[in-house]
């Protein structure tokens, strides 16, 4: 799909898994956004790719609000997937207690995407250390993203808490916690 | 040199070769308990071990490692029950089988002991606390008869289906 820079949508945003700027004139492309790329899709595919070509100068002056557009919607859209995948671990996980949202940078790094990485507080589980367990994508199940999960004890979250055991690599910034459904709602 | 993804699936077809073994096993009534439970310990531990690849671990590093599978099965099996048809009607029961199973069958790697509390395993004979010598040839092992359970039907199905998912 390609669309002139003035008509693209959000709606258009979102549902792109890559995104370029193409120049009008020389038809020079560049990639803005692409992701997932990591993670076998599960049930294999094909998938469809949603690819969306934005017709912008390459002197336009209005590439930096694009990726800053860009960035803010998929950063919504990722902080969206990783809810939806925690509610889907609340559901079936009685002794769950904390979910917390992690990634390797500040700020929502274009283009590639980050997978979705989860530190799980679980008092049904066994000390390991940590254990990065990755996922790909299960489109059919409504999880777009791929993942990350590290499951822990609550003894071991406070040894991580206290900087005692380091989180791997990439897991360097905190989100805000996911909450289980009714603690979202007592929290209001 | 191979990529991580490469690696992740090289690790899900043993896996899956080790539980094609464990299955054809288990339809053999005159094959001892411990080498039909040690194919499915050894494809549950490669099976973690190709998601930990997918998590950023580093394949050389697991290639001479023992995986502990207790904490981290579940967290597979949980995955592979919400992206699955299997089991759905009764998640949570499912997943709390699928923790007991998981500790029972990380007991099964001779490397893993308990402190000292469980030394039976699949391969080495061991002595407990009596000093009488038991072999696992002769043993009865605990995850045989969680394995009876009508849970552990969906538990096998999900180890299966995993393996497959990471193989295509």
């Amino acid at each position: 799909m390609r669309v002139p820079y003035d008509q693209l949508t959000d709606e258009q945003i979102r549902s792109a898994d890559v995104i370029a700027v193409v120049d009008p004139q020389t038809l020079a492309g560049q990639t803005v956004y692409n992701g997932p790329a990591r993670g076998r899709q599960y049930p294999a595919g094909p998938y469809a790719v949603q690819i969306v070509e934005i017709e912008l100068a390459r002197d336009d002056a209005r590439h930096q609000d694009l990726r800053r557009r860009v960035a803010a919607i998929k950063k919504i859209q990722r902080d969206e997937s990783a809810s939806e995948l925690a509610k889907k671990h609340f559901q079936v996980e009685p002794g769950l207690t904390r979910v917390i949202p992690f990634s390797g940078s500040q700020t929502f790094e274009l283009p590639t995407a980050e997978p979705i990485k989860l530190l799980e507080v679980n008092t049904n589980t066994v000390p390991t250390g940590i254990m990065p367990l990755g996922f790909g994508p299960a489109p059919e199940a409504g999880i777009r993203l791929p993942s990350v999960i590290i499951e822990v004890t609550p003894d071991e979250f406070e040894k991580i808490e206290a900087k005692e055991m380091p989180l791997p690599k990439g897991w360097e910034f905190r989100q805000r916690e996911i909450l289980r459904e009714l603690d979202a709602v007592e929290s209001k | 040199m191979a990529t991580p993804d490469e690696w992740t699936a090289g690790y899900a077809r043993q896996a899956g070769a080790d539980f094609a073994t464990f299955l054809l096993l288990l339809e053999m009534g005159t094959v001892p308990q411990c080498h039909k439970l040690q194919f499915l310990q050894m494809a549950c531990e490669k099976l973690v071990k190709a998601h930990l690849i997918s998590g950023g671990d580093d394949p050389a590093k697991l290639q001479s490692s023992h995986t502990r599978v207790a904490g981290t099965l579940p967290v597979v099996i949980r995955q592979q029950l919400i992206i699955s048809k299997v089991g759905t009607h009764n998640a949570t029961w499912n997943m709390q089988h699928a923790r007991l199973i998981a500790e029972e069958i990380e007991l099964l790697a001779p490397a893993v002991k308990r402190g000292g509390s469980r030394p039976d395993n699949c391969e080495y004979p061991w002595e407990d606390a009596a000093g009488s010598l038991h072999v696992p040839v002769d043993w009865r092992f605990k995850p045989s008869d969680l394995l009876l359970a009508k849970a552990a039907r969906t538990f096998l199905k999900l180890v299966r289906e995993a393996i497959s998912r990471l193989q295509t």
